[in-house]
């Protein structure tokens, strides 16, 4: 697997994972190193593009699960209380860390596991930036 | 003195002789050329003459072409060669020369090294201190031999202990997997549910010894039974604790609530508590009623279950909301029911089965599956399991598992 980062300037600062190859058993923790690396620099806006992202196993959920709760934990003003009566409710997306292009077998995995359900997936990087 | 005596005179061991005797050496030697890598003679040969080197290098190989072939000196100009095999009483070589570079050469017969010892006895003194100074040398050596073999033998010995180690270490985790395996394969369902008007199969099939999938039957009240088929995140060991853990805590669960989605909240709250390594758990848990044949289910971040009408017909189950257990406080999950008609099939499996690859890694997918069940479910529901993992076997190879399998089928009487 290969990240490629770059940095786009919406309403805030975003920086984008372009990830290429599968994230699975072998790869989940280069992606979780990765992230962790960026989010200590004061990385707090991040949007994962999936578009050369051919597969997502379990391991690549735990990852991407996990980025998200680092996300939340590191921005203060989103109580735990919220996000889980938000989660409960179905009103909450994370506001720092947004998923793009997933293919059709990547989104299928997504939706499997419910991670559409606290993370917004967007067909665009563009739109995926403008949105935080 | 002209150039051949010159060169004899410069010889250490013929340095003392006299003036008569270098002309007639001189005049009587016979001056050889060999190019560079000229076997001189063979270690074993029967030997009838010595040499001087007058110019260039000579290596002297003891063994040469076997394992232990070993270079036990290099001679040079003024020294000479040969002379053992004239002392010696059988006659033979007692090693391999060979030129190391361009070199000349004065060859001596037997004959000739007698007569000389004969006319000049005190060479023979002369003689016998560089025969001595190279015993000597040769002595070392030998010793020097022993020693690094010696060492090469002890480091062998050391690797072999440390493999030798190795093995037992080996075999005793694999004796523990075993274990673990027996112990793992215990915690699930010894027999399928008996229920009249019911068929029920299941198959599960770990990548390695252990592994984070398990599928559960739970007698509960009124004639209901909860039905559960997960996959712990992750392989080997530290999924199949999790699958153990959470198991249990199904059973405990499910005993208290007859409401699939109370269950599964309960069992994700207990998650919590018992979990710190981010590891999470996929379930698809049901209760069915065997009056009504409703079967009313939550899914967890599982797959959807394939519903097969008695004739052939996939019924797609609604998909429903359903995050996954052990990362969340509240998850969102909800319930979904759908009916098992008469003749009806119900399979409920992990993503281990869809995910299967083929050798250009294409995935078995839900497609394949929903034919493969939609073809054998006329058949009992055990063989359906069978069946269905035959056809991955096929599809995928045994030794090309890359994850846990688990099949669970219902058929309605």
């Amino acid at each position: 697997m290969e990240i490629r980062v770059s940095h786009q300037q919406g309403r805030v600062p975003v920086t984008v994972f372009h990830v290429k190859g599968e994230i699975n058993t072998e790869t989940h923790e280069q992606l979780q190193t990765q992230a962790e690396q960026v989010i200590q620099t004061g990385t707090r806006h991040l949007v994962l593009d999936l578009a050369e992202v051919p597969y997502v196993s379990s391991y690549g959920i735990r990852a991407i699960s996990q980025i998200f709760t680092w996300l939340r934990d590191a921005s203060p003003g989103e109580s735990a209380e919220t996000v889980s009566k938000g989660m409960r409710d179905g009103t909450f997306k994370s506001s720092h860390l947004k998923l793009v292009n997933p293919s059709h077998r990547v989104l299928a995995v997504l939706t499997t596991a419910g991670i559409d359900m606290f993370l917004e997936i967007h067909s665009d990087l563009e739109q995926a930036v403008a949105s935080f | 003195m002209n150039e051949t005596e010159l060169m004899i005179s410069r010889v250490p061991l013929f340095a003392s002789l006299p003036g008569g005797e270098l002309e007639y050496l001189a005049a009587t030697l016979r001056p050889l050329e060999v190019a560079p890598g000229t076997i001189l003679f063979c270690e074993g040969d029967y030997g009838d003459r010595s040499y001087v080197i007058v110019a260039g290098q000579f290596e002297v190989i003891e063994a040469m072409g076997a394992a232990d072939e070993r270079l036990v000196g290099v001679r040079g100009p003024g020294e000479f060669i040969g002379e053992m095999s004239l002392l010696n009483l059988d006659g033979r070589r007692t090693a391999t020369v060979r030129a190391a570079s361009h070199a000349r050469l004065l060859e001596m017969t037997r004959g000739e090294f007698d007569a000389l010892l004969h006319r000049q006895p005190m060479m023979a003194y002369e003689m016998v201190q560089v025969l001595n100074a190279r015993l000597d040398a040769s002595h070392h050596n030998a010793i020097r031999d022993l020693e690094e073999k010696n060492r090469q033998l002890m480091q062998a010995y050391e690797e072999l202990e440390a493999a030798q180690a190795q093995i037992i270490e080996k075999g005793k985790l694999e004796q523990e997997l075993q274990v673990a395996h027996k112990i793992q394969m215990s915690i699930l369902p010894r027999r399928l549910p008996n229920v009249k008007g019911f068929d029920f199969g299941a198959r599960i099939r770990p990548m390695r010894a252990v592994g984070g999938d398990f599928f559960d039957f739970i007698p509960l009240d009124n004639g209901t039974i909860g039905i559960a088929v997960g996959d712990a995140s992750g392989h080997g060991v530290p999924a199949a604790l999790l699958m153990a853990l959470t198991v249990t805590l199904l059973r405990a669960e499910a005993c208290r609530d007859c409401s699939p989605g109370r269950v599964l909240a309960g069992v994700n709250r207990q998650l919590l508590n018992l979990n710190d390594e981010g590891m999470f758990v996929t379930i698809l848990y049901g209760v069915l009623n065997c009056a009504t044949h409703e079967f009313t289910y939550t899914r967890a971040g599982h797959e959807l279950p394939v519903l097969c009408s008695a004739d052939g017909q996939l019924n797609n189950p609604v998909s429903g909301r359903g995050q996954l257990l052990g990362l969340f406080a509240d998850p969102m999950l909800d319930e979904q029911t759908v009916t098992l008609g008469p003749g009806s099939l119900l399979l409920v499996y992990t993503d281990g089965v869809i995910e299967a690859r083929d050798e250009h890694a294409v995935a078995f997918g839900e497609e394949r599956l929903r034919e493969a069940v939609c073809t054998s479910h006329q058949l009992p529901a055990q063989l359906v399991c069978d069946r269905v993992l035959e056809q991955l076997t096929t599809y995928s190879g045994i030794d090309a598992q890359r994850d846990d399998i688990t099949l669970v089928c219902v058929l309605a009487g």
